[in-house]
């Protein structure tokens, strides 16, 4: 096995074994069932401003409403777990052997990042996975856009992850949680405000929505095919495109970090 | 080429000077005892050493290269002060996990892995619980991972802490072996008696300075024991 492959496992079970990863999976557990009833009454009506609608033709918008959802608390969960498990294992001190062997700092930041995200992204195949089957199978929804969207949960993880494990190196632990939550939430905003209005906004969210991270641009735009009532503005490969450099920067500023931090006194 | 080399080297912590221009050098096959009060600097000195922290000015070199370069760890062993281990995890799993580290051969783990074992005297406790282990005996597989692969350099901080008698017998023989070997040894630690009977250096710090440094005979004066040298260094 290689150095890094023995790191990334070990990060991995050290991610496994946190606390919050029991709560993690109880919630996921009660967020199937949630799943398992929304999707389950496709065959029945709804009154929508007096005009009485099949649940059918509802499925799209409220699917993708879920799926946007569920893929906004994968990569929250992805930030979070990141924040605390890099930071932790220096903490106590069992960071130091494994530093003491010919690897490099940047493998070692990168393995961490890699076991907490296993841990979120495993957790988010699972439910956006069950959503997805279970919206095709029950809505005839296509399977295109999930995985397309997918794609931009696990964009949006690495760059959470990254963010928040840079973070940690520099904050205390609830901070680097604080601001995790806090950058999600404001882009969340940014990219949501951009939807209702009119015209591109010079407004700072405004700002952040055209040249920041598309967190959940990247998640939503490709549902757009599931919702016919509402088109979204924007050129999903430039999104993407943007989602992938936000991810480098993220994961860039790890390791610049992580390199010029003293370890311990 | 020396095993490690401290030249001048210099290590602040905003207005805290920890180490003020020191200097040593190991070559293989010495044993070098770093001694000192607590906060002299010992564990600064290793950090540097193992490229935890950079030095504010002066040289630092393990085996010829900055210890920042992963390659100068390619054949050492290190044994921390404080000892963490993940407690679900077997020894059997860390030594296998520190082998891939180590990037021994594959086809080679299963026996490196064995002979550490029985080495430090775990055979038999290798697939327990590392929670389940004594303190001397989780002081024993520390050593077992310093020892991983027959390191060229080891840097012991607080080597003999936790163990019996016995256990501290048994360390001084596994670094005469490794010495006998040509590893070259660094010991830091506050157990003047057993840095007397197992090294042939000794340098002695104080308030991030170099006290003394030498021989043993030549650190003592005639009919005085090291712990006479380490009192008078430190107390000036």
């Amino acid at each position: 096995m290689s150095a890094f492959g023995a790191l990334a496992g070990e990060a991995v079970r050290d991610a496994s074994r946190r606390r919050i990863v029991a709560m993690v999976v109880a919630m996921s557990l009660l967020s199937l069932f949630f799943i398992d009833g929304c999707t389950s009454c496709a065959s029945g009506t709804i009154n929508i401003n007096g005009e009485e609608r099949s649940l059918g033709d509802v499925a799209g918008a409220t699917g993708g409403a879920l799926y946007g959802f569920l893929g906004l608390w994968i990569v929250l969960l992805a930030g979070v777990l990141a924040a605390d498990h890099l930071r932790q294992s220096l903490e106590d001190g069992s960071a130091d052997l494994s530093l003491a062997r010919p690897i490099s700092r940047d493998a070692f930041a990168l393995s961490r990042l890699v076991g907490s995200l296993a841990v979120a992204l495993g957790t988010g195949a699972v439910l956006l996975g069950a959503t997805a089957f279970l919206l095709g199978e029950r809505s005839a929804l296509p399977l295109g856009p999930a995985f397309v969207s997918a794609l931009g949960v696990f964009a949006g993880a690495v760059t959470l992850g990254a963010f928040g494990m840079a973070f940690s190196l520099w904050l205390p632990r609830l901070a680097a949680i604080l601001a995790v939550a806090a950058g999600l939430g404001i882009v969340v905003l940014a990219n949501t405000l951009t939807f209702f209005r009119e015209e591109s906004a010079n407004d700072l969210l405004g700002w952040i929505d055209r040249l920041g991270p598309p967190l959940a641009t990247a998640i939503w735009l490709p549902l757009d095919k599931w919702i016919p009532q509402a088109q979204f503005d924007g050129d999903p490969v430039a999104v993407g495109v943007r989602a992938v450099i936000w991810a480098a920067v993220a994961v860039g500023l790890l390791l610049l970090s992580f390199r010029r931090l003293e370890l311990g006194r | 080429m020396s095993a490690l080399e401290l030249t001048d080297a210099v290590k602040r912590y905003g207005n805290r000077t920890a180490l003020d221009r020191v200097s040593l050098s190991l070559a293989a096959g010495e044993c070098l005892g770093l001694l000192g009060p607590n906060g002299a600097g010992k564990t600064t000195a290793l950090r540097l050493l193992l490229g935890f922290s950079r030095a504010t000015s002066g040289r630092v070199r393990v085996r010829g290269l900055e210890p920042g370069d992963p390659a100068s760890r390619r054949s050492l062993g290190y044994l921390p002060e404080r000892l963490v281990f993940p407690g679900r995890a077997s020894p059997e799993r860390l030594l296998r996990f520190h082998a891939a580290l180590c990037q021994i051969e594959t086809s080679r783990v299963g026996l490196v892995v064995e002979a550490a074992l029985e080495q430090v005297g775990l055979t038999g406790r290798g697939r327990d619980r590392v929670e389940e282990l004594s303190k001397g005996l989780r002081q024993r597989l520390g050593f077992a991972l310093a020892l991983l692969g027959q390191p060229e350099l080891l840097l012991l901080d607080e080597p003999t802490s936790g163990l019996d008698p016995i256990g501290i017998r048994d360390a001084r023989g596994w670094i005469e072996a490794a010495r006998e070997r040509g590893c070259a040894v660094l010991i830091s630690s506050h157990g003047l008696s057993e840095v007397e009977r197992v090294c042939d250096r000794v340098a002695i710090l104080h308030e991030g300075r170099m006290r003394a440094e030498g021989a043993l005979e030549d650190v003592t004066r005639p009919g005085e024991s090291l712990e006479d040298a380490f009192v008078r260094a430190v107390r000036g």
